[in-house]
């Protein structure tokens, strides 16, 4: 034991606080500060993505090439599918973990604030490496953002700005992914059982798991990647005894958990909306969190159902055949009981609520899209065409994205302490919820008239249908600026938001003040029945 | 002599961990407060949540190292690495304790882990108990003890509710006419 006087804590005498200015961003260990950074650089990086979407829907509104060759095109569809995945859908749900774990589970942060900071960090430098490439020799990656050689290979300057950018994401996710592990395991308030955690938290400690589970599969086949272009290495080359293939089956085992990892934590902030405008607890939590873990589970076992044509036994397909079905039980477990909540609930519909059901509704086309391509015969016809890309925006966009836009809107008015403009948030759902289905869902009959997937120009029979959705495009694009006014306007002011904003929400965070600040849990957080499974 | 918890009963049981604000009093020894971080998991069972994530982490990777593709090891295993760094410096700094004592004139504040004890000794006539807000709204407050021109962070640890308890049971303890009024802090203790 060492003994010390007040006066070594002379330190201490300045006011304590955040840096001043911009710095306070950069070195803030703030759980909501770095919430609020996730949330804004994924609203940004969505509009980057965006941008090079509404590049492909322009160069695709009428056949023949007008605006991009197809090298570049090809760049666009690369690049907008690594930005969507890696700097816009997957920092939302990291930026939802950040600002709601704590609060949701009374803890006072996070348990590593400090690796906190650097895992948000890493983002921006990242994605400043990959968008870089767009001004190389040789452009931006094309080869998709699956990242298959050989093709991937040729793509010169930008190969090992690809790699390395894709090892920082994996990087800032996995440290993300430890943390609210940490977090979810060590910090719930006294009473915080796990079956008594919000849905939305036990959907990301799963997501957490597959996170863990994947991401070292994907920096291993990344970095083989490196080592056949750099260091004569042979993982995928055949000339020197390796296969191409078997990159696609690494891929997928990190690819397949990677689509999960985009949906369950959605799961997770549907499952708090839903019940908060029907006035009813959900239906059936302890099964919504036993289908969730299988789901996860599943993940595991389906990675080949991405690859049914490139030449597998048929015990193989067979098996990848009935593992996929099987994800359709726990995944209707899900739908069911969001229904099964809605039933007889005293329903209203304000945005967030609105958003949910679209949801709901949405995703389950994108569901059963999915079972079709599970199909192995029927995936030979529609493997590599709009069908897929049809079914997999189903799922994202109408899916995850507008999980988030409503998660967003369901806890804005608890971040900022104002309410959104109602009437603004409705027009922005109704453009948005109209649109998306004008721009996707003419993508399955583009599809299954057999249009290929990843093409800049294509036959005149298909010139309608891409022209209906090219429009539909154009118009879910402007509608999300609608979003961005509405988001910033709320930040700056309006109404004043009550504690718990909504009259059926449950949960600790609702108990807070809005925002939650100073006084955070002035009792102590008691979880009581009412509170928990909401 | 008498012993108090400043949370629900019964919430060091259900977990197996430390308690997050315990005071006890024994009229002969002074006041004491012992304040330690809420941790909902034991060490026992923090080795066990880790080895389920970790096998599962390394099972993946040996797979595909018997496959060939040994590049995946290496990443896995500094993943597992990082995560027991993890685990472990939370469970570290579950283990910082501060203990408050109050006697006669004296205010002595230890803080540390088990085995490193630093000692700080305050003249309770100037002591003071003050929280302060952060400029920014959602930052967490802050609890300093001030005596004579200088202060000492006390519960950086504990969430805003916590450290508004544990400021009234100290202000109560440091300004009561008696030397030691057990009864005004088992008033304090029962509000949380």
């Amino acid at each position: 034991m060492s003994t010390a006087t007040t006066h070594d804590e002379h330190h201490e005498h300045h006011d304590h606080g955040p840096e001043p200015g911009l710095l306070r961003w950069v070195f803030t260990t703030n759980h909501k500060d770095i919430g609020t950074l996730y949330l804004l650089f994924a609203l940004l990086m969505f509009f980057v993505g965006g941008a090079l979407a509404m590049g492909i829907r322009l160069e695709l509104f009428q056949p023949g090439l007008q605006f991009l060759d197809p090298h570049r095109f090809n760049q666009f569809t690369t690049m907008h599918a690594l930005i969507m995945i890696f700097g816009a859908v997957m920092p939302a749900f990291v930026g939802f973990a950040n600002w709601q774990i704590p609060i949701m589970i009374g803890a006072p942060d996070m348990a590593l604030p400090r690796l906190n900071n650097w895992s948000f960090w890493i983002l921006p430098f990242a994605f400043t490496l990959l968008i870089a490439t767009f001004f190389m020799p040789g452009g931006a990656p094309a080869g998709g953002w699956t990242m298959y050689p050989p093709l991937v290979l040729q793509g010169g300057a930008n190969v090992p700005f690809l790699i390395f950018a894709v090892h920082l994401m994996g990087i800032s996710s996995v440290l993300g992914a430890i943390n609210i592990i940490v977090t979810i395991f060590n910090m719930r308030a006294p009473g915080m059982s796990l079956l008594k955690m919000p849905l939305f938290v036990w959907t990301w400690l799963i997501t957490a798991y597959l996170l863990v589970a994947a991401m070292p599969v994907l920096a291993g086949a990344v970095t083989m990647l490196l080592t056949d272009k750099f260091f004569g290495t042979a993982f995928f080359n055949a000339a020197g005894g390796g296969d191409p293939v078997m990159f696609q089956h690494v891929f997928w085992f990190f690819g397949h958990p990677e689509v999960y990892i985009m949906i369950l934590p959605a799961f997770g902030i549907i499952s708090q909306i839903i019940p908060t405008f029907c006035r009813k607890p959900l239906f059936g939590y302890e099964s919504m969190v036993y289908a969730t873990a299988s789901i996860a589970f599943l993940s595991f076992v389906v990675w080949a159902h991405h690859m049914f044509t490139v030449g597998m036994p048929l015990s193989g397909e067979l098996f990848f055949m009935y593992t996929t079905l099987l994800i359709a039980v726990p995944t209707g477990v899900k739908v069911f009981n969001w229904v099964s909540t809605m039933w007889r609930g005293s329903m209203s519909f304000e945005t967030p609520m609105l958003w949910a059901i679209s949801f709901v509704v949405l995703f389950t086309i994108g569901g059963f899209s999915g079972l079709m391509l599970a199909i192995v015969p029927a995936d030979f016809q529609y493997h590599d065409t709009y069908f897929v890309v049809a079914h997999f925006h189903y799922v994202l966009v109408t899916g995850a994205v507008f999980a988030i836009i409503a998660g967003a809107y369901y806890w804005l008015p608890k971040w900022t302490g104002h309410m959104y403009n109602e009437t603004l948030g409705k027009w922005h759902f109704w453009l948005s919820a109209i649109s998306v289905n004008v721009l996707f869902f003419p993508q399955h009959f583009l599809g299954l008239a057999g249009m290929p997937r990843r093409i800049p120009d294509y036959a005149i029979q298909f010139a309608d249908w891409n022209w209906v959705s090219s429009v539909g495009g154009f118009v879910f694009g402007i509608s999300q600026l609608l979003f961005v006014y509405i988001v910033f306007s709320t930040i700056r002011g309006g109404e004043k938001a009550t504690n718990r904003v909504w009259e059926g929400a449950h949960g600790l965070e609702w108990s807070l003040s809005s925002p939650p600040g100073y006084h955070t849990f002035a009792t102590p957080p008691q979880v009581s029945d009412a509170e928990a499974h909401s | 002599m008498c012993g108090l918890f400043l949370q629900e009963s019964g919430y060091a049981e259900q977990t197996g961990s430390g308690a997050m604000v315990v005071t006890t009093i024994r009229r002969e020894e002074g006041c004491r407060f012992v304040i330690r971080p809420n941790r909902s998991l034991s060490w026992r069972q923090t080795k066990i949540v880790y080895a389920t994530l970790a096998s599962l982490c390394m099972l993946v990777a040996i797979g595909f190292t018997l496959m060939g593709f040994w590049l995946v090891l290496p990443l896995a295993g500094a993943e597992v690495l990082l995560l027991a760094a993890g685990f472990y410096l939370c469970a570290l700094s579950g283990r910082e304790t501060e203990v408050i004592r109050i006697k006669d004139n004296r205010i002595a504040v230890e803080k540390g882990r088990r085995g490193m004890r630093t000692v700080w000794e305050l003249d309770r006539v100037w002591a003071r108990i003050e929280l302060l807000p952060s400029r920014i709204e959602w930052y967490p407050s802050r609890l300093v003890i001030r005596s004579q021109g200088k202060q000492l962070q006390l519960g950086a640890f504990l969430t805003d509710g916590e450290r508004e308890r544990l400021a009234r049971a100290l202000k109560r303890a440091i300004s009561s006419e008696e030397t030691f009024s057990v009864a005004a802090i088992e008033a304090e203790a029962t509000l949380v």
